[in-house]
């Protein structure tokens, strides 16, 4: 994976990593928002200004595609790359998990 | 001046006060007077509306002004009333925000820094540039007989850099 990625990607946002981690199935911006809020019981709001701006990264940065247009509204999903990233990161995510519940062992 | 149910009011704002000019508009709503137009550089426009608390955010945007930015806007309820030299202004009822987060449009400073960071890039630094270059350009090939208007221009240019540029170092530290 290209440095400059894992430079800026890893760790990752709570914000970039519910955009990413939602986009494993195609949606556009509201509706991941929406998504998110419902999947942290309202704790995690990610604002019109920010989602905008982050998808325009991801996207420049090949973690995303656009999908289609629709109703004035972008549909995107994650590329293969996107889904790379991603894995690392639930793989760090599990092992900081694993280490705070007490657990010596993390999963290879 | 007020005309039927207009009015005009020229005020002044830096880029580095552009919070101060999201609460002056929120200020004039509820004096029952709604933003209707922007004309560049400081002239506002406003109609008469019933006195009501609306929250006023702007976003400096360099990049094309699409459909689907301003739709993305609407579906979490913020109604886009103009754009002036870069900056888009959206509006949004108190009483429609929820929860905080609902009544910003960065929910995180990451993406604010980098909202300061493009102005400071894209508009700032070029700005200075140029100035710079005509003031020499004119000095140097045409009179020095005025100077001192490229040093007034040279401080207040300097004041509002300064200003704008503690306002970054104020947020990167929030960050950190």
């Amino acid at each position: 994976m290209d440095s400059r990625l894992k430079r800026i990607y890893v760790p990752m946002s709570e914000t970039a990593f519910y955009i990413l981690f939602c986009l494993q199935e195609a949606q556009h911006g509201y509706s991941i928002g929406q998504r998110v809020k419902e999947m942290t019981n309202n704790e995690v709001i990610i604002s019109p200004g920010t989602m905008y701006g982050t998808l325009s990264k991801m996207e420049k940065d090949k973690l995303i595609q656009f999908m289609f247009e629709k109703d004035k509204r972008k549909v995107y999903q994650i590329t293969e790359l996107g889904l790379e990233i991603l894995q690392v990161e639930l793989k760090r995510i599990k092992r900081l998990y694993q280490n705070s519940i007490g657990g010596n062992d993390f999963e290879k | 001046m007020i005309l039927k149910n207009r009015k005009i009011k020229v005020k002044f704002f830096t880029v580095a006060d552009y919070m101060e000019e999201q609460q002056w508009l929120s200020t004039q709503q509820q004096k029952g007077w709604q933003l209707f137009r922007i004309v560049p550089p400081c002239i506002f426009i406003f109609e008469k509306c019933t006195p009501q608390e609306m929250v006023y955010k702007l976003e400096y945007q360099q990049q094309s002004i699409t459909e689907d930015y301003i739709q993305m806007y609407q579906d979490y309820g913020w109604e886009y009333c103009g754009d002036c030299m870069k900056w888009q202004y959206f509006r949004k009822l108190k009483k429609d925000v929820q929860f905080e987060n609902d009544a910003e449009i960065f929910s995180n400073a990451q993406s604010k820094i980098d909202m300061i960071t493009s102005i400071l890039i894209k508009r700032m630094i070029p700005a200075f540039i140029f100035l710079i270059g005509a003031s020499v350009l004119r000095n140097l090939y045409y009179s020095t007989k005025y100077i001192w208007m490229d040093i007034v221009v040279f401080v207040l240019y300097s004041y509002v850099f300064i200003k704008f540029y503690f306002k970054l170092k104020t947020m990167r530290k929030e960050l950190e």
